[in-house]
């Protein structure tokens, strides 16, 4: 199932770049750009990771595309 | 790139770059004694077979380093290295066939390694071209 996610919106909100979002999560600058677009979605680790980082849920950064 | 990914990065290169000149080393090595010696068959066979082994303590780097990379990157990686092979594996199956019925120029197998790096190496840089500026 396809995915959109808001995390540029919660990037912006937090002033990070992608990078400084890379390094929080400890994977490269590359897989958080491919995160944002679309395209790769993440494993259930580096949602939960994400979903720690902005303290929210899951289902609140990620949603399937209508 | 973050700091500590940047320096297992680093590390890693430098152990690459280890090993290529050890293969070199030994490769070089190798030539010499057998041009330089009057060898039985076994010890030239040996000796010349000898550059594979750094190949297999650098397989063992890159599966390392693989192994500590994101779940973004390792994909990227599987799916260059399935390009890499399958172009190859594609490109040694039409040489097979085309020599059945044709005069060809004879290829070393030996090539066939360095020929999947190149197409790995092209293929990780296509993939990764989409993902080099930030949005």
């Amino acid at each position: 199932m396809p995915m959109k996610n808001k995390l540029r919106v919660l990037r912006a909100e937090n002033c990070w770049s992608q990078a400084d979002l890379a390094e929080r999560l400890g994977v490269s600058r590359q897989a958080v750009n491919a995160i944002e677009t679309g395209k790769h979605d993440p494993s259930l680790t580096l949602a939960f990771a994400l979903a720690d980082t902005f303290g929210q849920r899951i289902e609140e950064i990620f949603f399937p595309k209508a | 790139m973050s700091n500590e990914l940047e320096k297992k990065e680093n590390i890693f290169r430098f152990k690459f770059m280890i090993h290529i000149a050890m293969f070199l080393a030994v490769l070089a090595l190798s030539v010499v004694l057998n041009e330089t010696n009057d060898l039985s068959i076994y010890s030239t066979g040996f000796l010349a077979m000898s550059p594979v082994v750094p190949i297999i303590f650098l397989l063992r780097l890159i599966i390392s380093h693989y192994r500590s990379l994101d779940e973004y990157i390792q994909s990227v990686m599987g799916a260059s290295l399935l390009w890499a092979v399958g172009v190859v594996g594609c490109a040694a199956m039409a040489y097979g066939l085309l020599s059945e019925m044709v005069e060809v120029p004879t290829f070393s197998p030996a090539f066939m390694l360095p020929a999947i790096a190149v197409i790995f190496g092209i293929a990780q840089f296509i993939q990764l071209k989409g993902d080099a500026h930030e949005e």
